[in-house]
């Protein structure tokens, strides 16, 4: 069983890295709201690299369900957060 | 337009074509054709001989096998086509491959051991000996840019060329996800499928290297 990354301040800092070394999303664009339609390069090839990615850097596994629900960087939030990855809360 | 133009431009294009001068035909073809009353469609072909080994091709619980006439109505329901057109390409011998998400059909995709066809250009093309065209590839609207169809390409192609057979493929670019997930999956553009109708005549429809 991988052992997930409890706490660490550069959580969103890896998460920022991953999508800007796949998805060639920007430091300043890089949010929440990100998805498929809004990231020309997040195409069904990049949604592999991606899953796969995150498992390897988070030390998690994703099952099934989550990886077809990965829908923005706010659902991807969502699923590390459950595995125990924090992330800090975003602004009201 | 008048007639004896079009015939002019169409005698013009066979010229060029019959010389092999593709910068002429490009040229040509480059005029604002809708001034002359014609529509202008391109597709890109795409081969893969060797595919992408970085990305690991696993999905959990994702299988892929071959269709069968059992899966026709799940096939129609998930594009909303006739179920004879499903059942005509089985016929043909075309091999249709299911991909499955805990064992229900999601998606699917064709393949053409003879010849390439994009049916939406009306144009056709015989392949290379030790080649395959791979068409009609879709995954279920909700569950499309979720991996499923990289999964199924990483697969194909890698199985494919590793008995030595080039997978074809063509894609219109303005479909900016699917051209990315091809050349993403190892394919790599060879050609334009380039064809102009007047109504509902076709004046040419060559392939040329990009």
């Amino acid at each position: 069983m991988p052992n997930p990354r409890r706490y660490t301040m550069d959580n969103q800092a890896v998460l920022r890295r991953i999508f800007r070394e796949l998805l060639h999303v920007s430091e300043k664009d890089f949010g929440d709201n990100l998805s498929p339609s809004s990231v020309p390069a997040w195409d069904s090839i990049s949604h592999l690299a991606l899953y796969h990615a995150l498992e390897q850097e988070f030390g998690v596994t994703f099952s099934i369900g989550e990886i077809l629900s990965m829908d923005s960087v706010s659902a991807i939030k969502c699923f590390l957060r459950n595995k125990g990855v924090e992330f800090p809360e975003a602004p009201e | 337009m008048k007639l004896s133009v079009l015939r002019r431009k169409q005698r013009s294009f066979r010229n060029l074509l019959r010389r092999r001068d593709t910068q002429g035909l490009r040229e040509s073809l480059s005029l604002n054709l809708s001034r002359w009353g014609m529509r202008r469609v391109d597709y890109l072909l795409l081969r893969c001989r060797a595919p992408g080994e970085e990305i690991p091709a696993e999905l959990p619980e994702v299988e892929l096998s071959s269709l069968t006439p059992e899966d026709i109505p799940a096939c129609a329901g998930i594009e909303g086509k006739s179920p004879d057109v499903f059942r005509r390409r089985l016929e043909s011998g075309d091999a249709g491959i299911g991909i499955r998400l805990r064992g229900s059909l999601v998606g699917y995709a064709w393949l053409n051991r003879r010849e390439a066809i994009i049916p939406e250009m009306n144009v056709s093309m015989p392949l290379e000996e030790n080649a395959v065209y791979l068409y009609n590839g879709v995954i279920r609207e909700d569950l499309r840019l979720r991996g499923l169809y990289g999964f199924f390409l990483l697969h194909l192609l890698r199985d494919e060329t590793a008995r030595g057979i080039s997978v074809y493929a063509a894609v219109d670019p303005r479909n900016r996800k699917s051209l990315g997930t091809h050349l993403g999956a190892g394919f790599e553009p060879v050609g334009r499928l380039r064809q102009t109708r007047i109504g509902s005549k076709i004046v040419f429809g060559p392939t040329w290297p990009t």
